[in-house]
């Protein structure tokens, strides 16, 4: 995240209703807000009325529809801190444990549980490290990225909670945290969260980022990681929100030397998505793996730009982003790998496949390679192809009914991205997810 | 058990059968031979399914069925089973994986209880046994990366473990080594049943050294032209198909 801002404006002014609605947020969020943290609201506002809303025109969101947004229900934040709720159906044996619940942005300490923590990790809410008055925090949370976009204005001028988990030098925790963000519970509307994952030297950690919702939400999501020296984070995020759900997130992460980052973006449902990361490799052997899987029908889309900064020599990272695309739905992969002048003998392997199931649906693949030091290996592949009719023949000759064939196939392609991930319970939980949405769009197509 | 009459089947508007008759009855093994590109390999496709052949006349009844009313995988659920010429590698799907799914797609079929893992695995490695193969092939993908003759092995062992009534070997001698070869056809010899018909594609009287054959067949143009006993195999390999242009128009077929 650099601080060189922009002023930029987006091809479409913003709304009146939406100055007017961000004004009325940003007020009530300030009278519980320290000085700093007023001033920092305050400052997103004004960026968000300065850069207004991106249109098609604009590059970066050629492909992205913040339209039904902009012109939708989803404007004012849901405030319902106490909507009643169950959460029996979230809770699977594979995110048991360590567990923080956001209903339409407000956390939840009936629902969460904070039992199981190694020694060493710290799972608190944004507001607790906030009215702790931690001074690092002021910094981060002051950090805009690169392309800074109004999303990211909005949500530090209007965010009422969020996760912070902190794993301290040396610290390990086995089974993953969750954070689980639930939406339009208390009725239609956005939630704003800001998450922030802090580990330190050699610590090791991992952690579940998941959003569910019910109706026309509009959920904006921006996630801070800080990998430090020697430390390993693997992050998983689950986007799997109501089928007319708006889903825009961010998520910055800066590495230290030697540390590994893991992260896999799973999205299946949703109907629109945009995710976007920004990984900066701020030291010498740093490993990053940034994968993703999506599965999309009917009209629903996905947006995915990552970018990758190579700045120091001696780092490698891969990224595999695979879409399987059913319906009129459309698929995006945007990946730009920047390699610093400095950064020799990186090693950055980018991959972006799609499977087209249907044959409306449409799949663009941009790679963008900056390179500027000359001893590196960077190789970009993008694949877009339909399911193998005689691989389909052969399982069919096998016995195998067309459906279930189809499924094998799909699972196949999708399967490389979820071997990545180690926890053998995580992985067998996604597979069954991307099953049992393969199977509600059949049903529905 | 399997009663071809008069079939006819194109692909992409080229006529490719014209007219082929094949009777196989339950307890015998045919072999049917022939020239290159005469046809051997569609017939076999057109039996077990595949859809981008089009068939425009004659019928094709097995186990009293009317079989091309039937989808690739009910025949295979009906106990046909096709060893491919040119098997499929199917990357991302473990051969134990695909084989426990089919095994348990036709038992569906048939009403019976789906195998558990811990069964499935006692009957796969017998099954591998008979066709000498290693299990470290359970876990590597469908015949992906496998030699020419470790995916003809994979073909019969698939046949071993799903059980058909009717098999189709579609050249599973070629790519074989010598030894690979006997173990193969001894494979295939244990399943010779007085249930079981098997169909033997191939170009090579070596093969039917080992599973020898009740009836031989010369397959010509789309048609079966000329049929025998186990003789006409090596009297094939002695004078090759030179003849066939003399008497094209030649003994009809049927067994
Ligand atoms: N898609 C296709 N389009 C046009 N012609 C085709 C197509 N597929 C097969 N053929 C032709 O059909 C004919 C029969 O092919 P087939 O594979 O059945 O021969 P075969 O008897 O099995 O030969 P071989 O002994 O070489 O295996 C060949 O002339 C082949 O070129
Ligand atoms: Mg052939």
């Amino acid at each position: 995240m650099a601080n060189a801002r922009t002023t930029r404006r987006f091809g479409a002014p913003a709304p009146d209703e939406w100055v007017e609605s961000t004004r009325r947020t940003v007020e009530r969020r300030l009278a519980v807000s320290p000085p700093w943290l007023a001033s920092l609201r305050e400052g997103g506002r004004d960026r968000f009325e300065l850069l207004g809303f991106p249109t098609r025109r604009d590059e970066e969101w050629r492909y992205s529809s913040v339209k039904s947004i902009v012109e939708g229900p989803c404007r004012e934040p849901i405030e319902a801190a106490d909507a009643g709720v169950d959460i029996s159906g979230y809770r699977v044996p594979a995110l048991d444990g360590v567990r923080l619940v956001f209903v339409d942005g407000l956390y939840r300490e009936d629902l969460s549980d904070r039992e199981a923590l190694a020694p060493g990790i710290t799972v608190e809410t944004m507001t607790e490290a906030i009215a702790r008055g931690e001074a690092a925090l002021e910094r981060s949370l002051a950090q805009a990225p690169e392309g800074e976009h109004p999303f990211h204005s909005l949500n530090t001028a209007c965010f009422a909670d969020g996760a912070r988990i902190h794993a301290a030098a040396g610290a390990r925790q086995e089974r993953p945290i969750h954070i689980l963000c639930l939406g339009g519970v208390g009725g239609t509307g956005a939630s704003h969260v800001r998450h922030q994952i802090e580990v330190e030297t050699g610590a090791s950690i991992s952690v579940v980022e998941e959003y569910r919702s019910e109706g026309t939400t509009f959920t904006n999501a921006v996630t801070q990681v800080h990998v430090a020296t020697g430390g390993s984070l693997v992050r998983v995020k689950i986007a799997q929100e109501d089928l007319s759900a708006h889903h825009i997130s961010f998520l910055a992460v800066r590495q230290e030397a030697e540390s590994h980052f893991h992260d896999t973006f799973f999205a299946v449902g949703g109907g629109t998505t945009r995710n976007e990361i920004e990984a900066l490799l701020d030291g010498e052997e740093v490993e990053c793996t940034i994968n993703g899987l999506y599965h999309l029908d009917g009209d629903r889309q996905v947006d995915n730009h990552t970018l990758l900064r190579h700045a120091h020599p001696n780092c490698r990272s891969w990224e595999m982003y695979r879409g399987v695309l059913d319906g009129r739905s459309r698929g995006v992969f945007t990946g730009k790998i920047h390699v610093y002048e400095d950064a020799q003998k990186t090693d950055a392997k980018q991959n972006s496949n799609s499977l087209l199931l249907s044959a409306e649906a449409e799949a663009d693949t941009r790679p963008r390679l900056e390179i500027h030091a000359d001893d590196v290996r960077c190789t970009h592949g993008a694949t877009v192809g339909e399911l193998d009719e005689s691989s389909l023949f052969y399982l069919r000759s096998r016995g195998i009914p067309p459906v279930e064939a189809r499924h094998m196939l799909v699972h196949a392609f999708a399967g490389e991205v979820l071997d990545s991930i180690e926890d053998d319970l995580l992985r067998e939980e996604l597979a069954g997810r991307l099953a049992a949405s393969l199977s509600r769009a059949r049903a529905e197509a | 058990m399997l009663e071809v009459k008069g079939l006819m089947a194109e692909v992409e508007g080229n006529a490719i059968l014209r007219g082929l008759d094949l009777t196989v009855n339950a307890g015998e093994v045919h072999a049917i031979m022939g020239p290159n590109g005469s046809g051997k390999s569609t017939l076999a496709h057109v039996l077990a399914g595949r859809e981008d052949y089009e068939v425009t006349g004659g019928s094709v009844r097995f186990e009293g069925r009317d079989l091309l009313e039937l989808e690739a995988d009910e025949r295979a659920c009906e106990g046909l089973f096709l060893a491919f010429q040119y098997p499929v590698a199917v990357p991302g799907i473990s051969n134990a994986y695909f084989l426990r799914t089919a095994l348990n797609a036709v038992r569906k079929y048939r009403g019976e209880a789906e195998v558990d893992a811990v069964d499935f695995l006692a009957l796969v490695r017998e099954r591998m046994k008979l066709v000498g193969m290693d299990e470290k092939f359970l876990h590597r993908a469908v015949n992906d990366g496998f030699s020419g003759g470790e995916k003809k092995r994979n073909e019969i062992l698939q046949m071993a473990v799903l059980d058909p009534k009717l098999c189709i070997l579609d050249e599973t001698d070629s790519g074989l080594d010598i030894d690979a070869l006997r173990t193969v056809a001894d494979g295939v010899n244990q399943l010779r049943s007085s249930e079981r018909g098997i169909v033997v594609v191939t170009h090579y009287q070596r093969l039917l050294d080992y599973i020898v054959p009740d009836h031989v067949h010369v397959l010509s143009e789309g048609r079966i032209v000329r049929s025998g006993g186990k003789e006409l195999a090596q009297q094939l390999e002695q004078e090759g198909y030179a003849w066939l242009e003399t008497s094209a128009s030649g003994a009809g077929g049927g067994a």
